[in-house]
């Protein structure tokens, strides 16, 4: 007997307007994105033309700034939703991609520190934010949400833990809010300090990669600084990306002890279920580098490919930030993050520095 | 089943790849 699968007449419309439903938004990534590709080389061949010194604004931040301009004034249309959404998507291809420029031995030296780093910073991220939220009476739960957020990786992590800790819609678009806000705000300042502290590619890329939260916003802050602080940001990030699960689980279990979530029965299922696998990619992509797979066209092919998905992304940040929508989410849990991302912002700065030291450069 | 996007990513990446290795996609200009 043979059993062909064909997908029935409304299946395969439904898939067709799921990709249609995209386009318009993907459409706006790459206009915004390369409006700021344009600026950046517009403005460097005023300069050229001119002859005058303009500062160096990279494509990142006017591809940000002309995201956020079109959602905070005019605002983005409903059309638009479902496409720019595929932001994060961007980003992991833009990841995966990134493995080629990275050799396997350096992904295991650097991400090794990272992941020391990555451990520490866990500890002092949970503790700040733990004793923050007690002290401002949020919610436990909400409290538990940020510590996470500001712990591992921002959004994706809030959003992992949300079913498993079973926490409110309420609490959890707060604590999105809280770390979105916080990512917009250190896309500006971190470049400043790191400047400011003539920090090296290596350290400046690892303390964004410890200190931002949102991937996106990691790739962002280091790419703004130089080429080379973007890889090690997105190669720190990455590492603590991959922590997600353990801690994820671990306040699961902790909420389930407090009797307020069900019980994990499969905790290795968990696990996987919650591993970032574009990691996985990333890796692959990397071992095939270390073992000579790509010639070096090929490589500057691969690495461009990953720039200009990195575009799409940072547009993505700019079009998806509602300034309004945040102000009206309240002050409380905002002050809880500032002093929170403060704090560890400052720590990890303290931590690198030491690092530096002994394994960087 | 539906891909989670991790995976999506990781096969468009993989797809991007293989264009460049058969040499469909060359000189991707920055």
């Amino acid at each position: 007997m043979t059993i062909t699968v064909v997908p029935d007449a409304p299946a395969r419309a439904s898939q067709a307007r799921r990709i249609a439903a995209v386009i318009p938004g993907i459409a706006l990534l790459a206009v915004v994105g390369y409006a700021g590709k344009l600026a950046e080389q517009s403005i460097a061949a005023y300069g050229r033309a001119h002859h005058v010194t303009l500062p160096n604004i990279e494509y990142v931040l006017w591809a940000i700034i002309f995201g956020l301009v079109v959602s905070n004034t005019t605002g983005v249309p409903k059309i638009f939703d479902a496409g720019i959404g595929t932001y994060e998507f961007w980003l992991k291809t833009g990841i995966v991609l990134l493995g080629a420029r990275f050799l396997l031995g350096d992904v295991a030296r650097l991400g090794g520190v990272s992941l020391a780093c990555v451990v520490l910073e866990l500890a002092v991220s949970i503790a700040v934010m733990t004793a923050l939220g007690r002290a401002f009476k949020l919610p436990p739960k909400l409290t538990s949400l940020l510590a996470i957020g500001a712990s591992i990786c921002g959004v994706s992590a809030i959003i992992a833990a949300k079913g498993a800790i079973e926490a409110e819609d309420e609490d959890t678009s707060y604590a999105i809010a809280a770390i979105l806000a916080l990512g917009a705000v250190s896309l500006f300042v971190f470049p400043i300090v790191g400047h400011a502290l003539a920090m090296s590619d290596h350290a400046y890329g690892l303390w964004v990669g410890l200190a931002v939260d949102n991937t996106a916003e990691a790739t962002a802050a280091g790419a703004l600084y130089s080429e080379a602080a973007g890889r090690f940001a997105v190669l720190a990030k990455t590492t603590r990306n991959a922590t997600i699960g353990f801690v994820v689980l671990g306040y699961a279990l902790h909420w389930v002890r407090q009797g307020g979530a069900s019980d994990i029965t499969h905790k290795t299922a968990f696990l996987w279920a919650k591993f970032p696998k574009f990691v996985l990619g990333f890796l692959a992509v990397s071992l095939l580098a270390t073992l000579g797979a790509f010639t070096r066209a090929q490589t500057a092919d691969i690495a461009n490919l990953s720039r200009w998905a990195f575009l799409f992304t940072f547009a993505g940040i700019g079009l998806r930030t509602d300034i309004r929508a945040m102000a009206r989410q309240g002050w409380r849990p905002l002050i809880v993050g500032i002093a929170g991302e403060c704090a560890i912002a400052v720590l990890t700065l303290a931590m690198i520095a030491g690092a530096a030291q002994r394994f960087l450069d | 089943m539906t891909l989670s996007r991790d995976w999506l990513a990781v096969i468009a990446a993989a797809f991007l790849i293989l264009l460049v290795k058969l040499g469909i996609a060359a000189g991707i200009p920055w």
